[in-house]
């Protein structure tokens, strides 16, 4: 029988270095996000397309020689062809460049509508949830009695009272559509503003304002932009139906609406001229419809599965 | 209840005066007046005829004539359509509108329903896509170019349903598919989810355990349970499909009340605007409230929990 002495044992302690040392790259909670968004083929498939479709708006309308509002009597309702590729309108202004230049100008609407409808709605929702009480309570009261008033109705008025063009638009979208935002970013707040880190902050003399903007919104992110990713087609949809009825931006300057309008009086000789307007106002809301639930799937930690 | 039941009452109030206000003073912050269009007329006609319809008073005391006139459940005289009253074009307009909008919300909602709970109870399987798909094409393709397809495809090149009028049955047919789109794709989506989530409810293998048959367990209590949050979509859902007849009016030429609102923007028809706009906003506001009653009558935690959500 092998005898045991102490000699013939090694003692192993605990190694301080290697079990504290981290194997993996630490992650933010972007790069977090950004992974799992990475893995949503649907979402990212999505961003590509919109990524895809700015560039084009950018780049559209100086890839043939014709100027968006360039007539051409002669040329009038022409299909597709190599010198226009998607064909011409009933005045001869060439359909590959307008449908780009709508792109640029749904865009525009669409993003500027929603990012600022995003600001003024986390400002007003963060003071209103922060402070609660008395102003909480005056403040959500105008809230709801702004969202009971129907949206459409309210935003064909005020573009007759500031009449048509882009910055009405925008402006017009902005007046109505900030509340859904604020009621969101005031509950993420009023769940949010019970813990420490709050209390912390305040006891070490931070003003209401720093603990909103740098405690409380970073820490709502993940729905806000969720939300501002849902707002942007609800944008351009509104912008795309009030053209169509005649109240949005003005000849000649083109949005996906108006071409949509120009379109559908010709349809029945001309149908294809629908296609190119429909397709990308469809495609384009579909895109930041899945993109939006792609990034509520990876910024909402509790939607983690 | 009562309780409840009465501040969304005093809610609703709020709100349609607030509306009210709000477009009374913005219709008279637009530019020139209803007869600057007119031909030239002496200076002394002019001003007989803004007599004639209050507008030579002062703001304020015009908006007092109004709300006078509102309580009795008057309009007003339309500007442009000479001697026709609000009321009466609202009579004449709103049949067609209100035919549409009912059917679309009853073959969205019904539609709805029923796609989105065969989805759940197949999750994955066949009707689940068709419903996804159905539900992508609702949240993506904007109701008027659905309108202008269904119109070329069905009416114009098939010639299976006419392609524009109102006065049978046929011709209502087209508008309310159109319609009922978004509504379709919203509530199978929601219903989807809600029955998902109470598939996987406990209460669902405990009737499991007491040998409940699976019809019975899916009628008295999945689609019972689930059906609950549907309930308070129907607002925006409506209102959502209200504001659609604007556009679906005036592309398959039908006489409603949406086409006369869009052309009293035109005409600067300052009652006219006015009248619309409130009867429209009335009718949703009303909605809204019957919807929130009915949930708080289902759903006591919401009457119960403040009025917040």
């Amino acid at each position: 029988m092998i005898e045991l002495t102490r000699e013939k044992f090694e003692r192993v302690g605990p190694n301080i270095e290697e079990s504290q040392a981290i194997v993996r790259p630490s992650m933010t909670y972007w790069q977090d996000a950004w992974r799992r968004l990475k893995m949503n083929k649907v979402a990212m498939a999505s961003l590509v397309f919109l990524i895809l479709l700015g560039i084009m708006a950018i780049i559209g309308p100086y890839m043939l020689p014709y100027k968006y509002s360039d007539q051409n009597l002669m040329l009038t309702n022409r299909p597709p062809s190599a010198e226009h590729w998607f064909g011409t309108d009933y005045l001869g202004r060439d359909l590959f460049v307008r449908t780009w230049m709508g792109a640029r100008i749904s865009l525009t609407i669409g993003i500027t509508a929603a990012l600022l409808d995003g600001i003024i709605g986390v400002i007003y929702g963060g003071i209103s949830g922060y402070f609660g009480g008395q102003v909480d309570n005056v403040m959500m009261r105008i809230v709801d009695i702004l969202y009971g008033i129907p949206y459409l109705i309210l935003v064909i008025l005020l573009m007759l009272v500031m009449g048509p063009g882009l910055v009405t638009i925008i402006t017009a979208m902005v007046i109505t559509g900030w509340v859904g935002m604020a009621r969101l970013v005031r509950g993420q707040v009023l769940q949010l503003k019970e813990q420490e880190f709050v209390l912390a902050a305040k006891t070490l003399g931070a003003s209401p304002g720093r603990i909103i903007m740098k405690h409380l919104i970073p820490n709502t992110i993940g729905p806000i932009i969720v939300s501002i990713t849902f707002d942007v087609p609800a944008a351009i949809f509104t912008e795309a139906f009030l053209s169509y009825i005649g109240l949005g931006v003005q000849p000649p300057l083109a949005s996906w609406g108006t071409l949509a309008n120009d379109a559908t009086n010709v349809l029945l000789l001309y149908p294809y001229q629908l296609f190119f307007p429909a397709f990308f106002i469809s495609v384009t809301m579909l895109s930041f419809n899945l993109l939006g639930d792609g990034l509520r799937d990876a910024l909402d930690p509790r939607l983690r599965k | 209840m009562l309780r409840y039941t009465f501040e969304r009452t005093i809610y609703m109030i709020v709100t349609l005066w607030v509306i009210i206000t709000l477009t009374f003073f913005l219709m008279h912050m637009i530019p020139g007046d209803p007869f600057t269009s007119e031909k030239r007329v002496p200076e002394q006609i002019r001003q007989n005829m803004l007599a004639k319809y209050h507008l030579d008073k002062p703001l304020i005391v015009q908006y007092g004539y109004y709300l006078r006139n509102l309580l009795h459940g008057d309009l007003g005289i339309s500007l442009k359509y000479l001697n026709r009253s609000v009321n009466d074009i609202i009579k004449a307009g709103f049949p067609p509108s209100f035919q549409i909008g009912m059917q679309s919300i009853i073959l969205g909602v019904s539609l709805g329903l029923v796609l989105g709970i065969v989805a759940a109870l197949n999750r994955n399987g066949f009707w689940d896509y068709i419903s996804m798909i159905l539900a992508i094409i609702g949240r993506s393709v904007p109701n008027f170019i659905i309108a202008t397809l269904l119109q070329f495809w069905i009416a114009s090149k098939l010639r299976w349903l006419p392609v524009s009028g109102w006065g049978t049955f046929a011709h209502t047919i087209l508008p309310s598919i159109a319609l009922s789109f978004a509504s379709l794709a919203i509530i199978s989506r929601l219903m989807r989810a809600s029955m998902l989530d109470v598939i996987g409810q406990d209460y669902i293998k405990t009737a499991k355990a007491k040998g409940l048959s699976s019809t019975e367990i899916i009628w008295r209590h999945m689609i019972r349970n689930a059906i609950l949050p549907i309930i308070t979509v129907l607002g925006p859902l409506i209102a959502g499909i209200v504001t659609g007849t604007f556009v679906i009016e005036k592309i398959f030429g039908i006489p409603g009340l949406g086409k006369y609102f869009v052309q009293s923007i035109y005409n600067n028809d300052y009652t006219m605007i006015l009248g619309t706009t409130i009867f429209y906003s009335t009718i949703l506001v009303l909605m809204v409230f019957f919807v929130d009653i009915t949930y708080g009558l289902i759903d006591p935690r919401i009457r119960l929990g403040k009025g917040g959500r």
